[in-house]
């Protein structure tokens, strides 16, 4: 303190040295910190474009965006969402909190993870750069099939822009899963064996083998394109089966539905315990169905594809699967329905948005199955109830997810909590607007909209649902700016928080809020799969 | 009715009576919640158009109205699974919210129920499944039927090409008659779809794929292509003129000079 004299003028040079250590970090905390605000920025971006085609498909006749735009914005949507927010986001938590719910003092590789992470901005970056030109980015959906995405469709240099970038990410996502892989089976602590392992950790472990073996086909894919587009090649233009490239795609993005879900499956059943003060109900099994889902996942892929005129039996098996994998996804809802059943639940803004993710990821999961009836799909197929299942899937499952986990780690991350106040009163904003917006979808698909249209007119039947939906998406809106201002007050001024900011299970509650650099005093000794419950236990 | 009684027969269809209304019918809902939402609506600038009507819930065909019957079934089997599975989260939620700070007792599973709810969905499944599976070969495959189209979709139209070698950009098909469709495109992927008379279908540059639809009655049916496919996506409207039996008889006869005429062709 006797150098507070000195250390005003020096103030500038330390800022400047905060800026560049963040830079240049390979810290897993600072890491996944900076995956977390990233991809929140690219939600924002993302909730802009959905806002902007709300705003296109609020009345009949609209003319707000063109064409051409909408179906710009639509893509930029879609593969934000995807591939810079939900994805990464996970990466994001997995790299803050892997390592300390599994004791170890970092991730396997930190170079590789400080490269991962800052390919994400780049890429982003290439994509959106389309944009800015004359000729628009890609404008072919999130899917972009060939040959809509091949030249003589797609002649502007958006769509390679939007190709490179996807290619940044997947580097990012497979470096990641190697990471992450290596990490959790060699950097556990002693006594943590697979069965103590925290859910959370089993979902990244299912979650980043499937990345491992799933992107490389859709790197696969959009190589084939590039070529095709840059170099004259015709491994998916005229020449080729024009169902080619919607195998390989689906190959890897059926998959990475699973990518997108399975780890805030992973965050929810670390919270309902928590908050319930009882165990997982059924732990083996809610590993093993993650496992499954993993497994399983990979074979269902060609029910995107229904109604592409794939031979009869080929629809059926793919249909059997499809219903196949609904039973593991129906034991963990049913096994997290038992964990609240006889507990005794405190409603924190995380355990709010964790018990809202498993009512409307049962949405989605029932709403799913009407698809995977083939005679329904030829109907449904590509229309608005899609819009609305995969919604309820990835907003009211995935981004539930995350928000449940941002108000249960925030402690831990920052040493603050969130406000309670502002964040219950979001919550239920959010699910009022989530609501609003995606239920009427369902209904607009039985009316026989189909989903990636700019414009719409003389259709009666559509007019009210589409108000509506888009009366919901601002109440959305409204909420996730009220995550900001909670934010951004909480993060100076937010109720400090100790070590073990909510009577924690795993291991990350144990060390200090937020953790030291490197994590554990002495590398703890495992002897359960609640170890900080036996530690409050022994201190008892 | 008679004649479509008659005709259900004929098509070795009696089992399902598509003539039903549909079970959940949005169109009702959103009239009743229109005149409550007047207010808001009243800022609306209502289309002067008549009303189109695609929703493929309001069936007026064998193979659409198939379809709605399976989905008929799998509607309420999903509404049953929802109410008991989200009524009992909602129980439970509100139910053991904490009271006091004795910690309840520690269940880490139960294998008996597990296994229950392992087997609960598979049942259900397995019940659509099955509904589904009896009802495929009807659906994709259809009945023989004496006029096959062939549909061709490109940027940003569809034209229709008759047994004659007429070409038109309206689907014009006689009622009561299975109309077989050969589905192709000049360019990019597009889906054919005509949600009221039967599920879509796409259409892909290079191959032949095949479906069919039937209407029961005469009128003038729309949909629009399903498939994103470039700038125009949304305007590319699909119009099915359906006329009685006799009428189209004597419209397609009518068109035998217009095979010759080469503004017909495209």
């Amino acid at each position: 303190m006797a150098t507070a004299e000195i250390a005003l003028p020096q103030r500038r040079p330390m800022r400047l040295a905060g800026v560049a250590e963040w830079l240049t970090t390979t810290d897993h905390k600072k890491i996944g910190v900076l995956y977390i605000y990233t991809t929140f920025v690219f939600f924002l971006i993302g909730g802009i474009f959905a806002l902007l085609m709300r705003t296109q498909l609020a009345l009949p006749f609209n003319n707000v965006l063109s064409h051409q735009l909408y179906n710009e914005i639509l893509t930029m949507h879609g593969t934000t969402m995807i591939f810079l927010w939900i994805i990464p986001v996970f990466s994001g938590f997995g790299n803050y909190f892997v390592p300390l719910m599994i004791g170890a003092r970092d991730m396997a590789f930190p170079r590789i993870n400080a490269f991962s992470f800052w390919l994400i901005p780049l890429a982003g970056a290439t994509m959106y750069s389309g944009l800015f030109l004359k000729t628009g980015s890609a404008a072919c959906g999130w899917t972009c099939y060939t040959p809509l995405s091949e030249k003589p469709f797609a002649p502007g240099l958006g769509q390679d822009l939007w190709i490179l970038g996807l290619h940044l990410l997947g580097l990012s996502s497979i470096m990641g899963a190697i990471n992450f892989l290596v990490t959790i089976h060699n950097l556990r602590a002693p006594g943590m064996t697979w069965f103590r392992l925290p859910l959370f950790v089993w979902s990244v472990e299912v979650t980043q083998a499937l990345v491992l073996l799933a992107s490389p086909f859709l790197a696969g894919a959009l190589a084939m394109v590039l070529m095709d587009r840059q170099l004259g090649t015709d491994f998916l233009g005229r020449g080729a089966d024009p169902l080619l490239y919607q195998f390989i795609f689906w190959f890897y993005s059926h998959p990475a539905v699973y990518i997108m879900i399975l780890p805030a499956f992973g965050i929810v059943s670390e919270i309902i315990p928590v908050f319930s003060r009882k165990p997982i109900f059924g732990y083996r099994a809610m590993a093993f169905s993650m496992a499954a889902i993993g497994v399983l996942g990979f074979m269902v892929f060609a029910h995107h594809m229904f109604t592409t005129g794939l031979p009869l039996a080929l629809q059926e098996f793919f249909m059997t699967t499809t219903m196949l994998i609904a039973v593991p996804s129906g034991v963990k809802v049913l096994n997290w329905l038992a964990t609240l059943w006889g507990g005794s639940i405190k409603y924190t803004t995380a355990m709010l948005f964790a018990v809202a993710f498993v009512l409307m990821f049962l949405v989605g999961g029932v709403d799913g199955v009407f698809m995977a009836s083939l005679a329904v799909d030829y109907q449904l197929h590509a229309t608005y109830w899609v819009v609305s299942h995969i919604h309820y899937v990835l907003f009211g499952g995935s981004v539930f997810g995350v928000f449940a986990g941002l108000f249960y780690w925030f402690p831990k991350l920052t040493g603050r909590y969130l406000d309670e106040t502002l964040g219950k009163l979001q919550f239920w904003l959010q699910l009022v607007g989530f609501n609003v917006t995606f239920m009427p979808m369902h209904f607009l698909g039985l009316l026989g909209m189909p989903r990636r249209i700019s414009v719409w007119g003389n259709r009666p039947d559509w007019e009210l649902w589409n108000l509506v939906a888009t009366i919901g998406a601002f109440i959305i809106a409204t909420a996730v700016l009220l995550f900001i201002v909670n934010f951004l007050i909480s993060i100076r001024g937010g109720r400090r928080a100790p070590a073990d900011a909510w009577q924690g299970n795993t291991l990350e509650w144990a060390t200090t809020s937020p953790p030291p650099p490197y994590n554990f005093e002495t590398v703890p000794q495992v002897r359960s799969a609640r170890p900080m419950r036996e530690l409050r236990k022994a201190q008892v | 009715m008679m004649h479509s009684g008659h005709r259900v027969r004929k098509l070795g269809w009696a089992r399902l009576d598509h003539r039903q209304p549909a079970l959940l019918d949005f169109r009702g809902v959103s009239a009743i919640i229109t005149v409550v939402g007047a207010v808001v609506m009243a800022a609306t600038p209502l289309s002067a158009s008549a009303a189109i009507d695609v929703s493929p819930l309001d069936c007026a065909g064998a193979n659409a109205c198939r379809i709605q019957s399976v989905y008929a079934v799998v509607f309420w089997m999903a509404m049953f699974v929802l109410a008991v599975v989200g009524g009992l989260l909602v129980y439970a939620a509100i139910r053991f919210r904490r009271r006091d700070e004795t910690e309840p007792a520690q269940i880490h599973g139960n294998s008996r129920l597990e296994v229950a709810w392992t087997v609960f969905p598979l049942v259900v499944l397995l019940a659509i499944f099955t509904l589904t599976f009896t009802n495929m070969d009807y659906v994709r495959n259809g009945p023989p039927g004496p006029i096959t189209i062939t549909v061709t979709g490109q940027q940003f139209a569809w034209t229709y090409k008759y047994p004659n070698g007429f070409v038109a950009g309206t689907l014009t098909i006689p009622a009561g008659e299975v109309i077989r469709l050969d589905v192709t495109s000049r360019d990019v992927l597009h889906s054919f779809w005509a949600p009221r008379l039967g599920g879509q279908v796409y259409a892909l540059p290079g191959q032949m794929n095949h479906g069919w639809l039937e209407a029961d009655h005469p009128g003038t049916y729309y949909g629009q292509c399903n498939e994103l496919c470039g700038i125009g996506h949304a305007e590319m409207q699909v119009k099915v003129v359906v006329m009685s039996k006799a009428a189209y008889d004597q419209w397609y006869a009518g068109l035998k000079a217009a095979v010759f005429a080469p503004a017909a062709r495209i």
